[in-house]
């Protein structure tokens, strides 16, 4: 199908040992998803291996991983973020010596090769994207992620999604580690890029409050491997008096 | 073979850089010593080997007066088949009371290289600062994923995280010569 982030009867190990057992889901553009897990269901390996980290491999036999129709199985990190893939990770990487402004500019030209934006135009959209988020412009002439608080590393994640601009993205427990006000600027971020550039969005989280600001059209609970349910946002009310075991 | 010697007076500063990029030396031996009371000195070494290469990269440093400061700085990245051997001295003789010396080195690895950098500390003196720190090493898998997940290709990932490398010891250098050894390097990674 065109236009979709599908994934159907997904399967992964971890050094031997099963993780995700078969998980489907198909994302519109424009839609969020969240799934939800107690920790240990999988969600970490979910990301890693769509992202094609080469410690996480996935079983394709009687599987699918397509985007916008194309397969995405052999295809290297690069080649899916060049389909449009992006993840924002839970724990961002830092790079000595290598600024951000730098990085991002390397990153656009490579996912949108046929563009030929100025620098000095492309600084104006890395001070926008910053703003979004709350970060100041000095921030662009750091080294990527060194010595940022770990709320700044979310954030300039998020600033990352909104320079890059793509058709889906993946938000490995964005909101772990922010504080209420970041919360929230982090969710209207979110929300301006599922608006302006129709991002279809993955939300993987452990909590509900996040959830409450971003709305999501769905809400999937994996545990053991598997989606054990499927539902909208009442699904998330459930959870919180019942605990995952009420799913 | 090329011998340099270097000789820092009292209260004389001296910052001394050796870049080896597309280098046709296979031994330098680096000769320095800190004759005066407050003489201070920074060795900054710049490596990049490729295909055959051999590089032997030996540093003696020897603090003779009291008060007397050095730094050594060796950044090396290496492909193909090259290799880098390299020993680093800091010798703290009687006398030098209050003496200061480092040592510090970072050895990148790609493909079949080979790398080595031992420092040593030879101490006379009782009263002192002295301090090593020593890393070979491969490009690290999570920079590169994290990267490449982000639209850049292996190669493309790997030049940016060496360009990155060497950034905290060029900026130990004046202006000029970061801008002329970045130019240096950008047409060689």
């Amino acid at each position: 199908m065109n236009n979709s982030f599908v994934i159907k009867n997904l399967e992964s190990s971890v050094g031997g040992k099963e993780i995700l057992k078969g998980v489907s889901l198909e994302i519109m553009p424009s839609e969020i998803h969240a799934v939800m897990g107690p920790n240990g269901a999988g969600k970490t390996t979910l990301v890693m291996s769509l992202m094609g980290n080469p410690n996480y491999k996935f079983r394709i036999q009687n599987s699918e991983f397509r985007i916008n129709g194309e397969d995405m199985f052999n295809k290297t990190s690069e080649e899916r973020a060049k389909n449009g893939l992006f993840v924002a990770f839970q724990h961002p990487i830092e790079i000595q010596g290598v600024s951000v402004l730098a990085f991002l500019r390397t990153s656009y030209k490579a996912l949108y090769p046929q563009e030929k934006i100025p620098l000095s135009d492309f600084k104006k959209q890395v001070v926008e994207a910053l703003k979004m988020v709350n970060l100041d412009e000095g921030f662009m002439q750091r080294s990527i992620n060194e010595g940022f608080s770990g709320g700044e590393k979310k954030r300039m994640e998020i600033a990352q999604l909104l320079v890059l601009k793509p058709k889906f993205a993946i938000l490995d427990e964005i909101d772990s580690g922010l504080d209420i006000d970041s919360l929230r600027i982090v969710a209207k971020a979110i929300g301006g890029a599922v608006k302006k550039y129709k991002t279809g969005i993955l939300l993987i989280t452990h909590y509900q409050r996040i959830l409450y600001y971003l709305k999501p059209h769905y809400v999937h609970v994996l545990i053991d491997g598997k989606i054990k349910k499927s539902d909208g946002l009442s699904l998330v009310r459930k959870i919180e008096k019942g605990g995952y075991a009420a799913v | 073979m090329k011998n340099i010697n270097i000789t820092v007076k009292k209260n004389e500063e001296k910052v001394v850089p050796y870049i080896w990029i597309n280098g046709s030396e296979s031994e330098i031996n680096f000769d320095a010593e800190l004759i005066g009371e407050g003489a201070n000195l920074t060795i900054i070494g710049i490596f990049i080997g490729k295909n055959s290469d051999s590089v032997i990269f030996n540093t003696n440093v020897i603090h003779k007066a009291p008060k007397t400061k050095s730094m050594t700085h060796i950044r090396g990245v290496f492909y193909d088949k090259s290799i880098f051997n390299n020993d680093g001295m800091v010798h703290i003789a009687k006398g030098a009371k209050g003496a200061d010396g480092y040592f510090a080195s970072k050895i990148l690895l790609f493909d079949d290289a080979k790398g080595r950098s031992v420092p040593s500390l030879e101490i006379d003196e009782n009263d002192l600062k002295a301090g090593h720190a020593s890393t070979v090493g491969r490009p690290d898998e999570n920079q590169l994923f994290y990267l490449r997940s982000r639209g850049l290709s292996e190669k493309q990932a790997e030049k940016l995280i060496v360009s990155g490398f060497f950034e905290p010891t060029l900026s130990m250098l004046s202006e000029n010569k970061q801008i002329e050894i970045r130019q240096n390097l950008l047409k060689n990674l």
